[in-house]
C-alpha cells in the first residue's frame, strides 16, 4: 500500500509542478523540460523516502526492489504522459478535422472546407520543419539531406514496420 | 515483506509489455494487414491480462492482505498501461506517420532528396484527401450528400479528451503555443 501511495503522490506532484511552471511561463523545449522535472522529482522523492526521518514517519522505503518499483511506476508513467503530451503540443491533423466537423453539428462541413482548414497551415512544409528543427535532416543547397539521427529513426521504424507487417506510414 | 517474489511483482509490466509486443507481432503476421490497431488492442489484452495475473500470483505467494494485493495490482496495472500507450503510439507512427514516410523517402532516395522533389510526392492536397477518406472509412466521419458530418466514435471522444488536456495543461495560452495545426474558429 506504501509503495502504491509513494508512486501516485511523486507522479501526481511532478504533474502539478509541470502544470504550474507552464501557467507561468510556457518553456520552448517543452519535452525536454517534462522529463527533467519528471527525473528530478522521482530522484529527489526517492531521497527524501531514504531518510531516516521519512522511516520513522512511516514513508520510508525497506529495500531496493521498492525504490526500483516506484521507479518504474513513475518513469512509465512519464513515458506515457510525454508521449500524450505530444498531441497536446502539436494536434494532429486527424484530430483537428474530427474536432471541427463535430463542432458544426447537423450542418455539417464540405469537403473544400475541410481542405482549406488544413491547407492553411501547409502540412507538408510544417512537417519539413520540425524535421529539420529536430535534425533529422538538414537543408543544404535546397537538398534536404538525412541526418545520422534521421537514419537511425527510419531504420528503427523500417524494422519494425516490417516486423508487424505495416506498409509506409503517412 | 519477504522478497522472493516480490521481484516478479515489480518487474511485471516490463514483462507485461514484452509479452504485449511479441503478441502484437505474432497476431499481425498470421492477420496480415487486416485491421493493424484490432492487432493491437489484442496484444494489449493478453499483456494486462499477464500483469495481472503475475502481481496476483506473486501476492498469494507472499500471502499478502487483500489491501496490499489490491493496491499492487491498481499499481501495476496503471504502469503497464501507461507502458502500452507508448508501444501503442509507437506502431501508430509506424503506420500513419507523415514524418517517418518521408525520412523513409529521403532514404530511399540515397539519403537527400530536393524539397521540390518531396513536394511533388507529397503535395498538401493529396495529403489532406487522404487524412479525410481515411476518417470517413474509418467510421469517425459520415460523408452524406457532398458534406461531411460528426460519427460519435472513440477517436473523437479521444480528440475531445485531448483538447481539453490542452486547454487545461495550457490555460488561455492554449490557442498561441505550441506548434503546427493549431486553428480555431475565429482564424479559418
Amino acid at each position: 500500500m506504501k509503495v502504491t501511495l509513494i508512486a501516485f503522490l511523486l507522479t501526481l506532484f511532478a504533474f502539478v509542478t509541470h502544470w504550474i511552471l507552464w501557467r507561468i511561463h510556457v518553456p520552448r523545449r517543452q519535452t525536454l523540460v517534462l522529463l527533467t522535472i519528471f527525473s528530478l522529482v522521482l530522484v529527489s522523492g526517492l531521497a527524501v523516502c531514504s531518510l531516516g526521518s521519512a522511516e520513522a514517519a512511516g514513508w520510508g522505503l525497506d529495500d531496493p526492489w521498492q525504490y526500483l518499483h516506484v521507479g518504474i511506476f513513475h518513469t512509465a508513467m512519464m513515458l506515457g504522459y510525454v508521449v500524450a503530451y505530444s498531441a497536446i503540443e502539436e494536434k494532429s491533423p486527424s484530430m483537428t478535422i474530427l474536432l471541427w466537423v463535430a463542432k458544426a453539428g447537423h450542418e455539417g462541413r464540405s469537403r473544400d472546407e475541410v481542405e482549406m482548414l488544413l491547407l492553411e497551415s501547409s502540412p507538408i512544409e510544417n512537417r519539413l520543419t520540425a524535421m529539420v528543427r529536430d535534425r533529422m535532416v538538414v537543408l543544404r543547397e535546397e537538398q534536404y539531406v538525412l541526418t545520422a539521427k534521421g537514419r537511425k529513426w527510419v531504420s528503427v521504424f523500417h524494422w519494425w514496420g516490417r516486423l508487424i507487417n505495416a506498409e509506409k506510414g503517412g | 515483506m519477504p522478497l522472493s517474489w516480490y521481484p516478479i511483482i515489480v518487474l511485471s509490466p516490463v514483462l507485461a509489455l514484452a509479452t504485449n509486443c511479441a503478441a502484437h507481432v505474432a497476431v499481425a503476421r498470421i492477420s496480415g494487414n487486416s485491421g493493424p490497431y484490432r492487432a493491437i488492442v489484442r496484444a494489449a489484452i493478453v499483456g494486462l491480462g499477464v500483469v495481472v495475473a503475475l502481481t496476483l500470483i506473486g501476492c498469494r505467494r507472499l500471502a499478502l492482505p487483500r489491501h496490499d494485493v489490491v493496491s499492487l495490482i491498481f499499481l501495476n496495472s496503471v504502469a503497464y498501461l501507461a507502458l502500452s500507450f507508448d508501444y501503442f503510439s509507437f506502431v501508430n507512427l509506424c503506420l500513419t506517420s507523415l514524418r517517418i514516410r518521408m525520412l523513409r523517402e529521403i532514404q530511399g532516395a540515397g539519403g537527400s532528396l530536393a524539397g521540390e522533389r518531396l513536394g511533388e510526392l507529397y503535395d498538401d492536397r493529396s495529403m489532406t484527401n487522404l487524412r479525410i477518406d481515411r476518417l470517413v472509412s474509418g467510421g469517425h466521419l459520415v460523408l452524406r450528400e457532398e458534406r461531411l458530418y460528426s460519427h460519435k466514435s472513440f477517436f473523437l471522444a479521444i480528440a475531445t479528451f485531448f483538447d481539453w488536456l490542452r486547454w487545461f495543461v495550457m490555460g488561455p495560452k492554449a490557442d498561441h503555443q505550441g506548434r503546427g495545426w493549431q486553428r480555431t474558429e475565429s482564424n479559418i
